[in-house]
């Protein structure tokens, strides 16, 4: 711990320690030496007392001497001798042994036993004076007579008188002696002084500049890595910032994300404000959720890869003129750790729009192929002539629908006229497309015949909402220009291989009703037969095959659609669970032609067409309540009139039964529908017919 | 040996993840197809790991994974579902699960996603 937490430190703490215990030291010296300069100054201080006290003791023997007829005076002085002789003996013998004597001030003094040569030579030396000096001293102390006290007087005083002034020079030396060691003291503390605070300098030079260098390095280091991680920031082509778990993006990240999200000053910003204009908000929950998920240490992020929201995100950005642009963003998360904990989020953001492009572009390009592919298949199974007559016919109603569609038209009634006669080209279209079971075609036409329910379903049309249909018609146009070029290439084949495997209209079989029934039948999960009669033996003009075969094709698939029940149904109704179609041409007189398809389905459900007629806002209630069954059933032969629940492939055209009876009437023709309840329906038409030349002949 | 429960309402997935794991230090303890079937599997067998779908009849996904973290919320449960709601995932994550796995895997992805699911599992 303590190892990791000096770490690169470690120089530096051991620098500062050492300077501290250098100061900690010298500070010690020099309190142990002044404290050693104080006892010395005191021991210089009573040394200088004892040359004093050698001269009193003089002085106190002549003032004894003067007061010997004064009893009074002889007492004071003699008590002065014997404070004097005892101060310097224990003094004395204070500098030979070391012991606490009484100081100037009366305060007890502690004296360190001599050790210098000179001052030990001194204080022996005065010792051996002091000795008789003493004795003799105490002598005069002691309580004798005053002739006895004479005597001893003068023996005191010719002692004194000889060795005074040895004795004076002796403490005098000794003063002198031991003010030379003070002051060598004092010498050695300054020397120790000067030498510690200029140790303790060096170190903290030594300190500083190794400090600096190492900050300048690290610093350098630091700057450097900036810098790189600057130049990587600003040379990478993918968005990259970290985010940390408050959503908050780092200061740093990398150039390109200004541009990618036209905004400046990303760095601080949270995440809500980065993409909150951008996406919507669920988008934004959900990937907030997310990376809350990437802050759990206990879920991999390995697994949950998969959940990440932002992987494909559609993005509308502002360019720098303000306008939107449509962009497509991939999002990665990386998780960042910082010791074995996960500190941020690595986010890194990359422009796929051109991939998802390109992605788009291929799969079109996959689906047209394949459309290709289909049509060929169904161009492979029908009849080439029929093909042929079919896309002459698309092109003459494309014209037809494009003329229409470019007619200026404003009022609503108008603009509806105006969708209904498109209607009538393109249900045909789309009728004839199953009939020959081109699928893709059939589809096409139906995507075109749904807009045109869109449309017809608004309270209010305007010319504008007619620009849809221009695109559909452009994509049935080049649809219908590669079922014509494939068709053309088809036929070549087929005349260059005379056994041809291609039925052909002329065997006059009308297969292709029989495939109709089928596809549809299937489509409306039905069971139903075709019986064809008379088709193939009277020959027919164009005209007349054309319209015979769009009032089959209309009628199968109203019977298959709206009049054949399902089979479970049928089963309940005992009637078998396959449903039967007669289609039927027969001529009633030489000039008339009779045509008729039947079936046994629901019949016409008037009650439907009731319901359908009040939808269609065209008939009051009032008014259908007069109308006998007749009349309503002939409702069905009004313009865009339906009774399908909904639009599918199959029914819901609606105006199919119109364009039959107006293309019948235009031939002078009469059409009649008779229908039973649960017994079925009938349609009959009846032509003024002319056998076509040729057979004539 | 780990014990595993699968925990998916098409018999097909099931037996294609036991199947995958029956190589390995998997054993698989039970097949539940609905989750009132997985919560009583997990009382009785009681199971390292959980391999769980999301829609089922009965008691959907989410729930289970939640009922079963209630029980006991050491089980490592590995979502195995389709991608069509993100957010379904995410929930199953923040009720619980430790992982998502996308329909339709392989057997390499489903072999990985339980491995890395059951790193430092101690058995």
């Amino acid at each position: 711990m303590l190892h990791t937490l000096l770490g690169k430190y470690r120089n530096i703490v051991i620098s500062i320690a050492l300077f501290l215990l250098l100061d900690a030291s010298v500070l010690l010296l020099n309190f142990y030496i002044s404290f050693e300069i104080a006892d010395d100054a005191s021991g210089v201080n009573l040394s200088g007392r004892q040359r004093m006290l050698s001269q009193r003791m003089v002085k106190s023997l002549f003032d004894i001497e003067y007061s010997m007829e004064n009893p009074i005076e002889l007492e004071r002085a003699l008590k002065e001798l014997n404070l004097t002789v005892n101060l310097f003996d224990t003094t004395l013998s204070a500098f030979d042994q070391g012991a606490t004597v009484t100081g100037a001030d009366g305060e007890p003094v502690k004296i360190q036993q001599v050790t210098s040569e000179k001052a030990r030579v001194a204080v022996d030396n005065a010792k051996v004076i002091w000795k008789p000096y003493k004795v003799l001293l105490e002598d005069v102390q002691s309580d004798v007579d005053l002739f006895e006290l004479g005597e001893r007087m003068s023996a005191a005083i010719s002692y004194a008188s000889m060795n005074n002034l040895t004795l004076l020079k002796l403490m005098n030396d000794l003063t002198i002696e031991l003010e030379k060691v003070a002051s060598s003291k004092a010498t050695r503390l300054r020397i120790i002084q000067t030498v510690g605070i200029t140790l303790a300098l060096v170190n903290f030079f030594i300190i500083m500049f190794h400090f600096l260098r190492q900050l300048k390095e690290s610093d350098q280091k630091v700057e450097s890595a900036r810098k790189e991680t600057i130049e990587i920031l600003e040379t990478v082509n993918e968005g990259l910032f970290l985010l940390d778990n408050n959503y908050v993006i780092s200061s740093q990240y990398s150039s390109v994300l200004e541009e990618m999200f036209a905004r400046k000053k990303i760095g601080g910003m949270t995440l809500e404000e980065l993409l909150g204009e951008i996406v919507t908000n669920k988008d934004l929950e959900t990937s907030k959720r997310f990376i809350a998920l990437l802050f759990r240490e206990d879920i991999k992020s390995n697994l949950i890869s998969d959940l990440n929201p932002l992987r494909k995100i559609e993005v509308n950005i502002a360019d720098s003129q303000g306008r939107f642009i449509n962009k497509f963003f991939s999002f990665t998360f990386e998780r960042v750790y910082e010791d074995n904990a996960i500190k941020d989020v690595l986010v890194t953001v990359n422009d796929i729009t051109e991939r998802v492009i390109l992605e788009r572009e291929l799969a079109l390009t996959k689906e047209q192929s394949e459309r290709q592919i289909e049509v060929l298949t169904s161009i492979l199974h029908a009849n080439p002539e029929l093909l042929q007559i079919y896309v002459k016919d698309v092109f003459n109603s494309l014209s037809e629908v494009n003329a229409i569609l470019r007619e200026p038209s404003k009022s609503d009634v108008a603009l509806r006229r105006k969708l209904n006669d498109i209607h009538v080209f393109i249900h045909r279209i789309k009728g004839e497309a199953a009939s020959l079971s081109l699928d893709s075609f059939e589809e096409i036409a139906h995507e075109f015949e749904q807009n045109i329910h869109e449309i017809r379903d608004k309270k209010e049309i305007g010319g504008d909402d007619f620009l849809p249909l221009v695109v559909r018609l452009e994509k049935l146009v080049k649809h219908a220009e590669s079922v014509r070029t494939l068709t053309e290439k088809l036929a070549s084949f087929a005349s260059a291989a005379p056994s041809s495997s291609i039925r052909s209209i002329n065997d006059g079989s009308w297969n292709h009703l029989d495939d109709l029934v089928q596809t549809v039948s299937e489509r409306q999960e039905k069971k139903v037969s075709l019986v064809k009669s008379g088709l193939s033996e009277i020959d027919l003009s164009e005209e007349l095959r054309s319209l015979i075969n769009d009032i089959a094709i209309q009628g199968i698939r109203n019977s298959v659609v709206h009049g054949i029940e399902s089979p479970d149904e049928r089963l309940e109704l005992n009637k078998g669970d396959a449903g039967r179609i007669d289609i039927r041409l027969a001529r009633s007189s030489s000039s008339v032609l009779e045509f008729s398809i039947k079936d046994d389905g629901y019949g016409i459900d008037s009650d439907r067409i009731r319901a359908a007629a009040i939808k269609s806002g065209n008939w009051t209630e009032e008014q259908l309540d007069g109308f006998d069954q007749k009349r309503l059933v002939s409702l069905i032969f009004e313009p865009g009139f339906s009774t399908a629940k909904e639009h599918t492939r199959d029914a819901g055209g609606g105006v199919g039964m119109d364009v039959i009876k107006k293309r019948v009437n235009a031939l002078r023709g009469k059409i009649r529908v008779q229908s039973r309840r649960g017994i079925g329906t009938k349609i009959s038409v009846s032509i003024p017919f002319v056998e076509s030349a040729e057979k004539a002949a | 040996m780990l014990r595993l429960l699968i925990v998916d309402d098409s018999n097909i997935i099931r037996r294609r993840i036991e199947r995958t794991c029956s190589a390995s230090k998997f054993e698989v303890v039970g097949l539940a197809s609905n989750g009132l079937e997985a919560l009583s599997m997990v009382s009785r067998k009681d199971p390292h790991v959980v391999t769980m779908d999301l829609t089922m009849p009965k008691m959907d996904g989410i729930e289970c994974v939640e009922k079963i973290m209630k029980r006991n919320s050491a089980i490592r449960i590995l979502v195995v579902s389709a991608l069509s709601d993100i957010e379904t995932g995410i929930l199953a994550l923040e009720k619980g699960a430790r992982g998502f796995l996308c329909k339709p895997f392989d057997d390499d992805q489903l072999k990985r996603a339980l491995n890395e699911l059951v790193e430092g599992l101690d058995v």
